[in-house]
Protein backbone atom coordinates (compact mmCIF):
# COMPACT_ATOMS: atom_id res chain seq x y z
CA UNK A 1 0.00 0.00 0.00
CA UNK A 2 1.17 3.48 -0.89
CA UNK A 3 2.49 5.29 2.72
CA UNK A 4 1.35 8.64 1.81
CA UNK A 5 -1.34 9.88 -0.73
CA UNK A 6 -1.86 13.56 -0.40
CA UNK A 7 -5.44 14.27 -3.16
CA UNK A 8 -6.40 17.98 -4.01
CA UNK A 9 -5.01 19.39 -0.98
CA UNK A 10 -5.38 23.27 -0.52
CA UNK A 11 -4.25 25.60 2.31
CA UNK A 12 -5.30 29.42 2.67
CA UNK A 13 -4.86 31.52 5.77
CA UNK A 14 -7.64 33.83 4.47
CA UNK A 15 -9.96 33.54 1.83
CA UNK A 16 -8.02 35.45 -0.07
CA UNK A 17 -4.74 34.20 0.20
CA UNK A 18 -4.43 30.56 -0.69
CA UNK A 19 -0.76 29.31 -0.56
CA UNK A 20 -1.04 26.09 -2.98
CA UNK A 21 -4.61 24.85 -4.05
CA UNK A 22 -4.69 21.10 -5.12
CA UNK A 23 -1.81 19.73 -4.61
CA UNK A 24 -1.62 15.58 -5.22
CA UNK A 25 1.40 13.43 -4.65
CA UNK A 26 2.21 10.14 -3.50
CA UNK A 27 5.13 8.58 -1.31
CA UNK A 28 6.43 4.91 -1.05
CA UNK A 29 7.93 3.28 2.10
CA UNK A 30 12.11 3.90 1.61
CA UNK A 31 10.90 6.27 -0.92
CA UNK A 32 12.48 10.01 -1.20
CA UNK A 33 10.34 13.10 -2.56
CA UNK A 34 12.07 16.31 -3.15
CA UNK A 35 9.82 19.19 -3.28
CA UNK A 36 11.51 22.43 -4.97
CA UNK A 37 10.27 26.20 -4.71
CA UNK A 38 11.45 29.88 -4.73
CA UNK A 39 11.47 31.07 -0.92
CA UNK A 40 8.08 31.99 0.30
CA UNK A 41 5.99 30.07 -1.79
CA UNK A 42 4.71 27.54 0.94
CA UNK A 43 6.90 24.78 0.81
CA UNK A 44 7.24 24.71 4.92
CA UNK A 45 3.14 25.50 5.16
CA UNK A 46 2.77 22.31 3.19
CA UNK A 47 5.19 20.03 5.27
CA UNK A 48 2.98 21.77 8.46
CA UNK A 49 -0.19 20.05 6.65
CA UNK A 50 1.49 16.55 6.30
CA UNK A 51 2.66 16.33 9.73
CA UNK A 52 -0.69 17.40 11.07
CA UNK A 53 0.16 21.05 12.36
CA UNK A 54 -1.86 22.91 10.12
CA UNK A 55 -5.38 21.90 9.16
CA UNK A 56 -5.87 21.85 5.35
CA UNK A 57 -8.85 23.86 3.46
CA UNK A 58 -9.53 21.11 1.08
CA UNK A 59 -8.27 17.42 0.13
CA UNK A 60 -6.62 14.50 2.20
CA UNK A 61 -3.99 13.72 3.76
CA UNK A 62 -3.76 9.82 4.22
CA UNK A 63 -1.06 7.07 5.60
CA UNK A 64 -1.37 3.83 4.57
CA UNK A 65 -4.87 4.74 3.75
CA UNK A 66 -6.08 6.19 6.76
CA UNK A 67 -6.60 10.03 7.02
CA UNK A 68 -4.73 11.89 9.24
CA UNK A 69 -7.37 13.71 11.07
CA UNK A 70 -8.52 10.52 12.51
CA UNK A 71 -5.17 10.12 14.36
CA UNK A 72 -4.70 11.15 17.89
CA UNK A 73 -1.34 13.38 17.92
CA UNK A 74 0.83 10.34 19.61
CA UNK A 75 -0.52 7.78 16.93
CA UNK A 76 0.31 10.76 14.28
CA UNK A 77 3.79 11.12 15.88
CA UNK A 78 4.96 7.18 15.77
CA UNK A 79 4.20 7.31 11.71
CA UNK A 80 5.30 10.84 10.97
CA UNK A 81 8.37 12.85 12.02
CA UNK A 82 9.49 16.45 11.37
CA UNK A 83 12.81 17.97 11.60
CA UNK A 84 11.74 21.95 11.25
CA UNK A 85 13.86 24.67 9.46
CA UNK A 86 14.24 26.21 13.36
CA UNK A 87 15.37 24.10 15.79
CA UNK A 88 16.63 26.78 18.39
CA UNK A 89 15.94 25.96 21.43
CA UNK A 90 15.66 28.19 24.67
CA UNK A 91 17.25 25.63 27.20
CA UNK A 92 20.13 24.45 28.60
CA UNK A 93 18.86 20.70 28.44
CA UNK A 94 21.52 18.21 27.85
CA UNK A 95 21.13 16.31 24.23
CA UNK A 96 20.46 12.85 25.98
CA UNK A 97 17.18 14.59 27.11
CA UNK A 98 16.62 16.05 24.17
CA UNK A 99 16.67 13.00 22.22
CA UNK A 100 14.71 11.27 25.17
CA UNK A 101 11.83 13.29 24.26
CA UNK A 102 11.96 11.55 20.58
CA UNK A 103 10.30 8.90 22.43
CA UNK A 104 7.31 10.62 24.02
CA UNK A 105 5.21 8.69 21.03
CA UNK A 106 6.11 5.51 22.92
CA UNK A 107 5.29 6.52 26.68
CA UNK A 108 1.74 6.82 28.22
CA UNK A 109 0.66 10.10 29.49
CA UNK A 110 2.64 10.35 32.66
CA UNK A 111 5.39 7.82 32.27
CA UNK A 112 9.08 9.18 32.33
CA UNK A 113 11.70 7.83 29.43
CA UNK A 114 12.57 4.36 30.44
CA UNK A 115 15.87 2.70 30.85
CA UNK A 116 14.92 1.15 27.38
CA UNK A 117 14.37 4.33 25.95
CA UNK A 118 18.00 5.26 27.37
CA UNK A 119 19.15 2.67 25.76
CA UNK A 120 17.70 3.01 22.24
CA UNK A 121 19.26 6.94 22.35
CA UNK A 122 22.78 5.52 23.05
CA UNK A 123 22.78 3.07 20.40
CA UNK A 124 22.16 5.51 17.51
CA UNK A 125 24.49 8.33 19.48
CA UNK A 126 26.76 5.81 18.96
CA UNK A 127 25.84 4.55 15.19
CA UNK A 128 26.70 7.97 14.12
CA UNK A 129 29.75 8.55 16.70
CA UNK A 130 28.17 11.22 18.58
CA UNK A 131 28.90 9.77 22.28
CA UNK A 132 31.23 12.50 23.38
CA UNK A 133 28.06 15.28 22.71
CA UNK A 134 25.78 12.84 25.14
CA UNK A 135 25.66 15.33 28.02
CA UNK A 136 26.89 18.60 26.73
CA UNK A 137 24.04 21.43 26.45
CA UNK A 138 22.36 20.95 23.18
CA UNK A 139 22.33 24.80 22.87
CA UNK A 140 26.21 24.61 22.70
CA UNK A 141 26.77 22.53 19.49
CA UNK A 142 27.20 23.92 16.64
CA UNK A 143 24.47 24.66 13.84
CA UNK A 144 25.56 21.11 12.02
CA UNK A 145 25.24 18.73 14.83
CA UNK A 146 22.27 20.56 16.01
CA UNK A 147 20.85 19.49 13.10
CA UNK A 148 22.14 15.79 13.00
CA UNK A 149 21.21 15.71 16.89
CA UNK A 150 17.28 17.13 15.84
CA UNK A 151 17.48 14.19 12.87
CA UNK A 152 18.68 11.54 15.17
CA UNK A 153 15.28 12.64 17.65
CA UNK A 154 12.87 12.45 14.79
CA UNK A 155 14.69 8.63 14.34
CA UNK A 156 13.80 8.12 17.69
CA UNK A 157 9.92 8.18 17.23
CA UNK A 158 10.43 5.41 14.33
CA UNK A 159 8.65 7.17 11.98
CA UNK A 160 7.83 5.82 8.41
CA UNK A 161 7.71 9.15 7.15
CA UNK A 162 10.17 11.54 8.02
CA UNK A 163 9.88 15.66 6.97
CA UNK A 164 12.32 17.68 6.43
CA UNK A 165 11.97 21.30 6.27
CA UNK A 166 14.83 23.14 4.16
CA UNK A 167 17.96 20.60 5.97
CA UNK A 168 20.31 22.18 3.89
CA UNK A 169 19.71 26.24 4.36
CA UNK A 170 22.17 26.56 6.87
CA UNK A 171 24.79 23.92 6.00
CA UNK A 172 28.52 24.52 4.57
CA UNK A 173 29.10 22.35 1.57
CA UNK A 174 30.90 19.21 3.34
CA UNK A 175 28.05 19.06 6.01
CA UNK A 176 25.20 19.43 2.93
CA UNK A 177 27.41 16.41 1.81
CA UNK A 178 27.27 14.56 5.06
CA UNK A 179 23.78 14.92 5.30
CA UNK A 180 23.00 13.46 1.60
CA UNK A 181 24.52 10.99 2.21
CA UNK A 182 22.32 10.26 5.61
CA UNK A 183 19.47 11.05 3.58
CA UNK A 184 20.53 8.04 1.41
CA UNK A 185 21.29 5.97 4.04
CA UNK A 186 17.83 6.36 5.87
CA UNK A 187 16.06 5.73 2.65
CA UNK A 188 18.02 2.21 2.28
CA UNK A 189 15.77 1.23 5.76
CA UNK A 190 12.49 1.70 4.21
CA UNK A 191 11.96 5.32 5.77
CA UNK A 192 9.80 7.43 3.28
CA UNK A 193 11.84 10.85 2.92
CA UNK A 194 9.96 14.31 2.24
CA UNK A 195 12.36 17.43 2.05
CA UNK A 196 12.23 20.76 0.68
CA UNK A 197 15.11 22.95 -0.70
CA UNK A 198 15.15 25.85 -2.63
CA UNK A 199 18.48 24.73 -4.79
CA UNK A 200 17.64 23.11 -7.66
CA UNK A 201 21.36 21.78 -7.35
CA UNK A 202 20.26 19.97 -4.58
CA UNK A 203 17.48 18.01 -6.46
CA UNK A 204 19.89 17.14 -8.75
CA UNK A 205 21.84 15.47 -6.32
CA UNK A 206 19.32 13.84 -4.81
CA UNK A 207 17.82 12.66 -7.80
CA UNK A 208 14.44 11.68 -6.49
CA UNK A 209 10.45 11.94 -7.38
CA UNK A 210 10.39 15.81 -7.52
CA UNK A 211 7.20 18.51 -6.88
CA UNK A 212 8.09 22.55 -8.43
CA UNK A 213 5.54 24.13 -5.89
CA UNK A 214 5.48 27.80 -7.72
CA UNK A 215 4.26 30.82 -6.76
CA UNK A 216 0.42 30.23 -8.59
CA UNK A 217 0.02 27.63 -5.80
CA UNK A 218 0.23 24.42 -7.74
CA UNK A 219 2.47 21.07 -7.22
CA UNK A 220 3.79 19.70 -10.50
CA UNK A 221 5.31 16.21 -9.93
CA UNK A 222 7.57 13.66 -11.85
CA UNK A 223 10.55 12.54 -11.89
CA UNK A 224 14.07 14.60 -11.89
CA UNK A 225 15.14 14.08 -15.72
CA UNK A 226 11.33 14.93 -16.89
CA UNK A 227 10.95 18.44 -14.59
CA UNK A 228 14.10 19.72 -13.92
CA UNK A 229 14.77 21.45 -17.46
CA UNK A 230 15.70 25.20 -18.19
CA UNK A 231 12.83 26.16 -18.95
CA UNK A 232 10.65 25.03 -15.96
CA UNK A 233 13.69 26.36 -13.38
CA UNK A 234 13.67 29.93 -15.07
CA UNK A 235 9.45 29.83 -15.41
CA UNK A 236 10.03 28.79 -11.34
CA UNK A 237 12.30 31.40 -10.17
CA UNK A 238 11.76 34.06 -13.01
CA UNK A 239 15.70 34.10 -13.69
CA UNK A 240 17.86 33.48 -16.42
CA UNK A 241 19.66 30.15 -15.32
CA UNK A 242 21.11 27.15 -17.10
CA UNK A 243 21.81 23.44 -17.01
CA UNK A 244 25.03 22.03 -17.69
CA UNK A 245 25.34 18.00 -17.85
CA UNK A 246 28.50 16.36 -16.06
CA UNK A 247 29.27 13.65 -17.05
CA UNK A 248 31.17 12.14 -14.93
CA UNK A 249 28.39 12.50 -12.04
CA UNK A 250 25.73 10.95 -14.81
CA UNK A 251 23.88 14.07 -13.97
CA UNK A 252 23.04 17.82 -14.61
CA UNK A 253 24.15 21.16 -12.00
CA UNK A 254 22.13 24.49 -12.10
CA UNK A 255 23.79 28.00 -12.46
CA UNK A 256 22.31 31.10 -13.39
CA UNK A 257 23.35 33.21 -15.49
CA UNK A 258 24.68 36.18 -14.16
CA UNK B 1 7.26 24.91 40.75
CA UNK B 2 4.51 27.15 39.57
CA UNK B 3 7.50 29.31 38.54
CA UNK B 4 8.77 26.71 36.53
CA UNK B 5 6.05 25.22 35.18
CA UNK B 6 5.26 28.72 33.61
CA UNK B 7 9.14 29.49 32.67
CA UNK B 8 8.54 25.99 30.22
CA UNK B 9 5.25 26.70 28.93
CA UNK B 10 5.86 30.15 28.08
CA UNK B 11 9.08 29.41 26.57
CA UNK B 12 9.99 32.62 28.68
CA UNK B 13 12.91 32.19 30.99
CA UNK B 14 11.95 35.62 32.55
CA UNK B 15 8.35 34.95 32.91
CA UNK B 16 6.92 34.58 36.78
CA UNK B 17 3.41 32.93 37.59
CA UNK B 18 2.04 36.89 38.60
CA UNK B 19 2.19 36.97 34.54
CA UNK B 20 -1.72 35.93 34.04
CA UNK B 21 -2.93 38.38 36.95
CA UNK B 22 -3.17 35.91 40.01
CA UNK B 23 -1.28 37.92 42.31
CA UNK B 24 -3.47 41.32 41.49
CA UNK B 25 -6.07 39.36 41.32
CA UNK B 26 -5.55 37.91 44.62
CA UNK B 27 -5.50 41.32 46.14
CA UNK B 28 -8.90 42.61 44.48
CA UNK B 29 -10.18 40.06 46.67
CA UNK B 30 -8.36 40.75 49.86
CA UNK B 31 -8.97 44.45 49.84
CA UNK B 32 -12.63 43.83 48.91
CA UNK B 33 -12.65 41.52 52.18
CA UNK B 34 -11.01 44.41 54.18
CA UNK B 35 -13.52 46.65 52.84
CA UNK B 36 -16.07 45.23 53.96
CA UNK B 37 -15.35 44.70 57.12
CA UNK B 38 -15.13 40.57 56.93
CA UNK B 39 -12.69 38.65 58.93
CA UNK B 40 -8.74 37.07 58.13
CA UNK B 41 -10.71 33.87 56.71
CA UNK B 42 -13.25 35.38 54.47
CA UNK B 43 -10.05 37.86 53.09
CA UNK B 44 -8.18 34.04 52.28
CA UNK B 45 -11.45 33.37 50.57
CA UNK B 46 -11.97 36.40 48.69
CA UNK B 47 -8.05 36.41 47.48
CA UNK B 48 -8.49 32.37 46.77
CA UNK B 49 -11.48 33.24 44.73
CA UNK B 50 -10.53 36.47 42.97
CA UNK B 51 -6.80 35.40 41.92
CA UNK B 52 -8.85 32.29 39.74
CA UNK B 53 -11.20 34.55 38.31
CA UNK B 54 -8.28 37.14 37.02
CA UNK B 55 -6.77 33.96 35.42
CA UNK B 56 -10.09 32.85 33.95
CA UNK B 57 -10.52 36.08 32.77
CA UNK B 58 -7.35 36.45 31.21
CA UNK B 59 -7.70 32.66 29.15
CA UNK B 60 -11.10 33.99 28.08
CA UNK B 61 -9.84 37.38 26.81
CA UNK B 62 -6.50 34.74 25.03
CA UNK B 63 -9.85 32.33 23.79
CA UNK B 64 -11.74 34.92 22.03
CA UNK B 65 -9.11 36.58 20.29
CA UNK B 66 -8.15 33.19 19.30
CA UNK B 67 -5.06 33.05 18.00
CA UNK B 68 -2.06 30.40 18.05
CA UNK B 69 0.83 30.77 20.61
CA UNK B 70 1.36 31.58 23.91
CA UNK B 71 2.21 35.27 23.54
CA UNK B 72 -1.51 36.27 23.16
CA UNK B 73 -1.77 34.50 26.56
CA UNK B 74 0.74 36.95 27.96
CA UNK B 75 -0.40 40.09 27.10
CA UNK B 76 -3.79 38.90 28.18
CA UNK B 77 -2.57 38.37 31.39
CA UNK B 78 -0.68 41.45 31.33
CA UNK B 79 -4.01 43.13 30.71
CA UNK B 80 -6.11 41.90 33.13
CA UNK B 81 -3.27 42.49 35.74
CA UNK B 82 -3.39 46.22 34.97
CA UNK B 83 -7.22 46.08 35.35
CA UNK B 84 -6.73 44.21 38.66
CA UNK B 85 -3.97 47.10 39.80
CA UNK B 86 -6.42 49.80 38.58
CA UNK B 87 -9.23 48.43 40.75
CA UNK B 88 -6.71 47.94 43.37
CA UNK B 89 -6.12 51.63 43.01
CA UNK B 90 -9.72 52.53 43.39
CA UNK B 91 -10.00 50.47 46.24
CA UNK B 92 -7.69 51.75 48.03
CA UNK B 93 -9.05 55.05 47.42
CA UNK B 94 -12.07 54.41 48.85
CA UNK B 95 -10.54 52.88 52.00
CA UNK B 96 -10.54 54.53 55.42
CA UNK B 97 -7.62 56.00 55.66
CA UNK B 98 -6.56 54.74 59.40
CA UNK B 99 -7.34 51.63 59.35
CA UNK B 100 -8.61 49.74 56.20
CA UNK B 101 -5.70 51.05 54.10
CA UNK B 102 -3.02 49.76 56.09
CA UNK B 103 -4.65 46.29 56.36
CA UNK B 104 -4.64 46.24 52.66
CA UNK B 105 -1.47 47.72 51.83
CA UNK B 106 0.44 45.18 55.07
CA UNK B 107 -1.38 42.45 52.83
CA UNK B 108 -0.02 43.41 49.40
CA UNK B 109 3.59 43.28 51.20
CA UNK B 110 3.10 39.55 52.34
CA UNK B 111 3.42 38.26 55.77
CA UNK B 112 3.29 35.06 57.06
CA UNK B 113 2.35 35.58 60.39
CA UNK B 114 -1.39 35.31 60.10
CA UNK B 115 -0.65 31.71 58.58
CA UNK B 116 -2.04 29.07 60.80
CA UNK B 117 -3.24 25.32 60.79
CA UNK B 118 -6.84 25.45 59.81
CA UNK B 119 -5.94 28.01 56.75
CA UNK B 120 -3.54 25.52 56.26
CA UNK B 121 -5.82 22.53 56.38
CA UNK B 122 -8.24 24.64 54.48
CA UNK B 123 -5.84 25.18 51.04
CA UNK B 124 -4.42 21.80 51.09
CA UNK B 125 -6.47 20.07 49.20
CA UNK B 126 -5.90 23.16 46.44
CA UNK B 127 -1.79 22.97 46.64
CA UNK B 128 -2.13 19.07 47.25
CA UNK B 129 -4.03 18.96 43.40
CA UNK B 130 -1.75 21.96 42.18
CA UNK B 131 1.66 20.14 43.15
CA UNK B 132 0.36 16.99 42.22
CA UNK B 133 -0.14 17.59 38.71
CA UNK B 134 2.64 19.25 38.23
CA UNK B 135 4.81 16.74 39.36
CA UNK B 136 3.32 14.45 37.40
CA UNK B 137 3.85 16.61 34.06
CA UNK B 138 7.19 17.66 35.19
CA UNK B 139 8.63 15.40 31.92
CA UNK B 140 6.06 17.17 29.68
CA UNK B 141 7.15 20.39 30.73
CA UNK B 142 10.52 19.85 29.26
CA UNK B 143 9.12 18.46 26.23
CA UNK B 144 6.66 21.79 26.45
CA UNK B 145 10.14 24.31 26.93
CA UNK B 146 11.11 23.10 23.28
CA UNK B 147 8.61 24.82 21.45
CA UNK B 148 4.66 24.37 20.93
CA UNK B 149 5.25 22.91 17.56
CA UNK B 150 8.01 20.64 18.71
CA UNK B 151 5.90 19.20 21.33
CA UNK B 152 2.99 18.53 19.14
CA UNK B 153 4.89 16.75 16.02
CA UNK B 154 6.34 14.10 19.48
CA UNK B 155 3.08 13.58 20.03
CA UNK B 156 1.68 16.09 22.94
CA UNK B 157 -1.35 17.65 22.91
CA UNK B 158 -0.30 20.91 23.50
CA UNK B 159 -3.11 22.99 23.86
CA UNK B 160 -4.75 21.04 26.72
CA UNK B 161 -1.67 20.37 28.59
CA UNK B 162 -0.47 23.92 28.53
CA UNK B 163 -4.36 24.94 29.69
CA UNK B 164 -4.30 22.00 32.41
CA UNK B 165 -0.66 23.13 33.76
CA UNK B 166 -1.43 26.88 33.90
CA UNK B 167 -4.76 25.80 36.01
CA UNK B 168 -2.22 23.75 38.43
CA UNK B 169 0.06 26.74 38.62
CA UNK B 170 -2.70 29.04 39.14
CA UNK B 171 -4.37 26.33 42.05
CA UNK B 172 -1.08 26.24 43.65
CA UNK B 173 -0.09 30.27 43.50
CA UNK B 174 -3.85 31.58 44.29
CA UNK B 175 -3.75 28.92 47.14
CA UNK B 176 -0.52 30.37 48.65
CA UNK B 177 -1.17 34.12 47.93
CA UNK B 178 -4.48 33.99 49.85
CA UNK B 179 -2.45 32.86 53.10
CA UNK B 180 0.33 35.17 52.72
CA UNK B 181 -0.76 38.14 49.98
CA UNK B 182 2.27 38.83 47.74
CA UNK B 183 5.55 38.02 48.07
CA UNK B 184 7.24 39.50 45.15
CA UNK B 185 10.42 37.30 43.53
CA UNK B 186 10.28 33.92 44.76
CA UNK B 187 8.46 32.48 41.68
CA UNK B 188 10.75 34.30 39.29
CA UNK B 189 14.57 33.66 41.00
CA UNK B 190 13.92 30.40 42.62
CA UNK B 191 13.34 28.26 38.86
CA UNK B 192 16.89 29.91 38.14
CA UNK B 193 18.46 28.58 41.49
CA UNK B 194 17.07 25.35 40.82
CA UNK B 195 18.23 25.27 37.63
CA UNK B 196 21.81 26.36 38.38
CA UNK B 197 22.10 23.81 41.61
CA UNK B 198 20.08 20.56 39.38
CA UNK B 199 20.52 21.40 35.07
CA UNK B 200 17.65 22.76 32.86
CA UNK B 201 15.70 19.25 33.00
CA UNK B 202 12.45 20.21 34.74
CA UNK B 203 11.91 16.61 35.63
CA UNK B 204 14.72 17.58 38.64
CA UNK B 205 13.91 21.15 39.03
CA UNK B 206 10.55 21.21 39.51
CA UNK B 207 11.00 19.40 42.80
CA UNK B 208 14.08 20.87 44.04
CA UNK B 209 12.49 24.62 43.09
CA UNK B 210 9.53 23.47 45.56
CA UNK B 211 12.34 22.87 48.19
CA UNK B 212 14.55 25.63 47.45
CA UNK B 213 11.70 27.71 47.90
CA UNK B 214 10.56 26.92 50.63
CA UNK B 215 13.68 27.04 52.63
CA UNK B 216 14.11 30.27 50.87
CA UNK B 217 11.39 31.51 52.44
CA UNK B 218 11.83 30.04 55.90
CA UNK B 219 14.88 31.73 55.82
CA UNK B 220 13.71 35.33 54.84
CA UNK B 221 10.70 34.65 56.94
CA UNK B 222 13.09 33.91 59.88
CA UNK B 223 15.23 36.52 58.75
CA UNK B 224 11.75 39.66 58.89
CA UNK B 225 11.32 38.69 62.33
CA UNK B 226 14.56 38.92 63.70
CA UNK B 227 15.65 42.12 62.17
CA UNK B 228 13.83 44.69 64.01
CA UNK B 229 11.45 44.77 66.54
CA UNK B 230 8.62 44.30 64.58
CA UNK B 231 7.90 41.92 61.90
CA UNK B 232 9.77 43.23 58.78
CA UNK B 233 6.62 43.01 55.37
CA UNK B 234 8.43 39.67 53.45
CA UNK B 235 7.84 41.15 49.92
CA UNK B 236 10.60 43.99 50.97
CA UNK B 237 13.00 41.19 52.14
CA UNK B 238 12.73 39.06 49.12
CA UNK B 239 13.19 42.04 46.85
CA UNK B 240 16.15 43.29 48.47
CA UNK B 241 17.89 39.63 47.93
CA UNK B 242 16.04 38.47 44.92
CA UNK B 243 16.51 41.50 42.85
CA UNK B 244 20.49 41.10 43.24
CA UNK B 245 20.71 37.26 43.57
CA UNK B 246 18.85 37.46 40.30
CA UNK B 247 21.29 39.36 38.50
CA UNK B 248 24.16 37.33 39.87
CA UNK B 249 22.43 34.09 38.73
CA UNK B 250 22.04 35.88 35.04
CA UNK B 251 26.09 36.76 35.13
CA UNK B 252 26.94 33.38 36.87
CA UNK B 253 25.03 31.50 34.37
CA UNK B 254 24.60 33.62 31.08
CA UNK B 255 21.36 33.10 31.03
CA UNK B 256 20.56 32.83 27.27
CA UNK B 257 17.17 34.65 27.77
CA UNK B 258 15.62 35.14 23.52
Amino acid sequence: MTLLTVTNLSFSYHKSSTVFHDVNLSLEAGEVFTILGPNGVGKSTLLQCLCGLLTPTKGEISLNGQNISDFTHRQLARQVAIVPQNYHINSGITVMDYLLTGRTPYLSLLQMPTKKDHEIAEQYLTEFNLNTLKNRSFSSLSGGQQQLIAIIKSLLQEPKLLILDEPMAALDISRQYELLKLIKRLANKHIAILLTTHLPDHALMLNTKIGLLSTSGTLTTGSTDDLITKERLEELYKIPLNLTYLPELHRYTCQILI
Amino acid sequence: MSGCAFQSVFHNLLVSPDILGVSYGAAVGAASAILLGLGIWFTQLFAFICGIIAVSATLLIARIIHQRGTLIIVLAGIVVSGFMQALIGLLKYIADPDSQLQSIVYWQLGSLAKVDISSIIAVFPMLAIGAVILIFFRWHLTILSLGDQNAQTIGINVAFERLLIIGASTLLTAATVCLSGNIGWVGLVIPHISRLLVGDNTRRTLPIAGLVGALFLLIVDTLARSLSAGEIPLSILTGFIGAPLFIYILIKKKVRLN
